[in-house]
């Protein structure tokens, strides 16, 4: 998380203020110091950057109506709210793009290359593009953004258990194709 | 027969949720612990992944959308407005002219139903879940609510073009709109309304 937050332009309480009261100039302010974040998050879960600008989109449509309802007070809050919105709209798109493992989780391995390709090293972020929709936006929403398992059950509609072992089958996945060799 | 840790262990123990017994294993095996580093360094390697910046500026299609939408919702309030306006002056008139008894007074209850409608778009904009999406089945139900609502909209819409609406007509779509929009504060907010995948 710490890295993503390093992509963040200072906003100052009165400019939050003045968004949560519609004013354009103070939004636009918002989007200015939030996009690398939300687009970083939504490239990360989504398949293309396509989708991701979508949800960038989305998410700041999203925050414009809905600034003024947003309770707390400062950066922090206003942070948590926009990238838990993003992820949100992440997780929707992938949803609704219906990628190949619509229902079926366990059908993470989507490319040409299969488990058996040991000797071959893949780097990360195209391991990252391999791993299947739902598994990529767990192992990222977990070990990047911070989000506990109780959080992305909640915003995916699933057990927290799911989430865990979404995030175990994926860590199995990734250690094949970084490291090669057997699994756990 | 040594069992090593699985994956799922492992991930337990990092996140400090591990059983003693792999807790245990892990110190006293190299292998394991090695795949605990292993471990570490893809989710290091994650998060020193480059920054990446969206390759257009999207602003100014949000911009226009978000004054676009507001231009909206102020036409429709003031639509509103001018036919509240235009059912008192329907009643002052039939009141003037000896048209109208002396029973309750509808353009009360119109105006008391305008109000209702107001109070649950004030709720509903309070409400709004957006830290949450809607499963499928919420979603189908909030859409046709929301058909049904543009539909008494639209009827409303047509009601102010007439030169004297119906205070009697008003106050059937007013009812119905409240009741409506009712419908739709029950729904958004008592339903978990996550995404279901």
């Amino acid at each position: 998380m710490g890295e993503m937050q390093s992509a963040l332009i200072a906003i100052d309480d009165i400019a939050i203020q003045r968004a949560k009261d519609g004013e354009m100039d103070a939004l636009e302010q918002v989007f200015r110091a939030y996009q690398t974040t939300v687009y970083n998050t939504a490239r990360r879960i989504c398949r293309t950057a396509e989708d991701a600008e979508d949800v960038l989109q989305e998410t700041f449509l999203e925050v414009c109506r809905s600034i003024a309802s947003l309770r707390g007070e400062g950066t922090p809050s206003l942070t948590s709210w926009i990238r838990r919105i993003a992820a949100s709209k992440a997780l929707m798109k992938i949803r609704r793009e219906k990628y190949r493992d619509a229902d079926e989780f366990d059908e993470e391995f989507q490319g040409a290359t299969s488990d058996a390709d040991t000797a071959l090293r893949m780097d990360l972020e195209t391991a990252m593009t391999q791993l299947g929709d739902t598994a990529r936006a767990v192992v990222w929403l977990h070990d990047v953004e911070g989000y506990t398992h109780e959080d992305i059950g909640e915003m995916m509609g699933k057990t927290v258990s799911f989430s865990k072992s979404q995030l175990a089958r994926a860590h199995k996945k990734l250690r094949v194709w970084l490291n090669g060799g057997a699994t756990c | 027969m040594l069992i090593h840790c699985t994956m799922d262990e492992l991930i337990a123990i990092r996140d400090a949720r591990g059983s003693k017994t792999a807790k245990e294993h892990l110190e006293n095996c190299d292998e394991c612990m090695m795949e605990m580093e292993r471990l570490y360094q893809t989710v290091a390697a994650m998060k020193a992944l480059p920054v990446l910046d969206a390759p257009r500026d999207r602003w100014d299609t949000i911009s226009k959308q978000v004054v676009a939408e507001r231009r909206a919702q102020n036409k429709s309030f003031f639509g509103w407005a001018g036919l509240a306006a235009a059912a008192v002056m329907a009643l002052l008139v039939g009141v003037q002219t000896g048209m109208v008894s002396h029973q309750p007074e509808p353009d009360d209850r119109v105006v008391t139903l305008m109000e209702q409608s107001q109070s649950l778009e004030n709720i509903l904009r309070e409400i709004k879940p957006h830290q949450k999406v809607l499963n499928g089945r919420v979603a189908s139900t909030v859409v046709r609510i929301e058909d049904e609502i543009r539909l008494v909209d639209d009827r409303l819409s047509s009601m102010r073009r007439q030169r004297a609406p119906s205070v009697e007509d008003l106050e059937i779509l007013w009812g119905e709109r409240v009741r409506l929009m009712d419908q739709l504060v029950i729904v958004r907010s008592n339903r978990a309304t996550y995404v279901r995948f």
